[in-house]
């Protein structure tokens, strides 16, 4: 594949285009990709596909090598793998917080201490997740202003 | 629960054991043997009864995140095996009248209240470690929109 980059004057949207022979595995990944960077992800709910608003997201879990985004109400499957997923969403307040779930920050309610020093992050929708010890201190940091 | 958060989480136990132990110590020697004197060589009990207690907490070790279940699970058989630790010292202990059943009671019992004692402790620092997390989240969140 042939990549090709131009300089555009300021005032010029930015735009992507790709030319190819078909739209197959390899080119639908690129576009998830992009779109994942600018604020969209693609979930399938019974073979149809959907544009989810990453601000929409509540959390995303990996479960037996599928991934699923959840929503206040919906969920989706997505097939983004969960760490190209951590690594796009960094810079959109998502945080990996168990070795299957990434957490959208501005989605927690508060968070609550749980058994064996363990936290809880109670979501907006009334949903809890298990913050794991391991993943605490990354979260202290990013509450701090430190990087995703 | 990995090795390292073990190492820790045990000197933390360790520390407020000690604590725990001494206090126990002092109330059941007053309520049973209140006469007693002793050298300085006793001032190492709590240190050892607490390194007894700290040791089950390997039990604890997961390389899988544990379910609340298997935490209480476990949990039962930590404080199990420290009954089983501190009642065999005391009878190996010429010092401590085992003999006489309201000693062995008196064991028991402190043994039990030492360790909700110490998990009590663990449960409230982590309740304020929570509270202050939730605070330092609201700021992010405000900072953010």
């Amino acid at each position: 594949m042939i990549i090709n980059i131009s300089h555009i004057k300021k005032d010029e949207k930015e735009r992507l285009e790709i030319y190819c022979h078909e739209v197959n595995n390899e080119i639908t990944e690129i576009v998830r990709f992009v779109k994942s960077r600018q604020g969209q992800l693609t979930g399938i709910i019974e073979g149809a596909q959907y544009e989810i608003p990453v601000s929409d997201v509540f959390y995303i879990e990996g479960v037996d090598n599928k991934v699923f985004i959840y929503c206040e109400e919906q969920v989706y499957e997505t097939r983004q793998k969960l760490y190209e997923l951590e690594e796009t969403l960094k810079e959109k307040h998502f945080l990996r917080v168990s070795k299957s779930v990434l957490l959208n920050l501005m989605k927690i309610e508060s968070i609550k201490s749980s058994l064996n020093g363990r936290f809880t992050a109670v979501l907006q929708n009334g949903e809890q997740i298990i913050i794991s010890r391991k993943y605490v201190p990354e979260l202290k940091k990013a509450l701090k202003g430190g990087n995703l | 629960m990995s090795i390292k958060e073990i190492v820790y989480r045990s000197l933390m136990t360790f520390f407020i054991l000690v604590t725990c132990i001494t206090a126990g110590i002092m109330i059941l020697g007053l309520a049973f043997d209140p006469d007693a004197r002793f050298g300085y060589d006793v001032l190492a009990s709590p240190f050892i009864f607490a390194i007894l207690g700290v040791i089950p907490n390997l039990l604890m070790y997961s390389r899988n995140e544990l379910s609340n279940k298997q935490i209480i699970l476990r949990k039962i058989i930590q404080f199990a095996v420290i009954e089983i630790e501190v009642v065999s010292v005391g009878v190996i202990s010429p010092e401590i009248h085992t003999e006489k059943a309201k000693v062995v009671t008196g064991i028991i019992v402190s043994v039990f209240v030492i360790f909700i004692l110490a998990n009590f402790i663990s449960i409230i620092n982590s309740y304020f470690s929570a509270k202050q997390l939730t605070k330092e989240l609201m700021q992010f969140q405000k900072n953010i929109k």
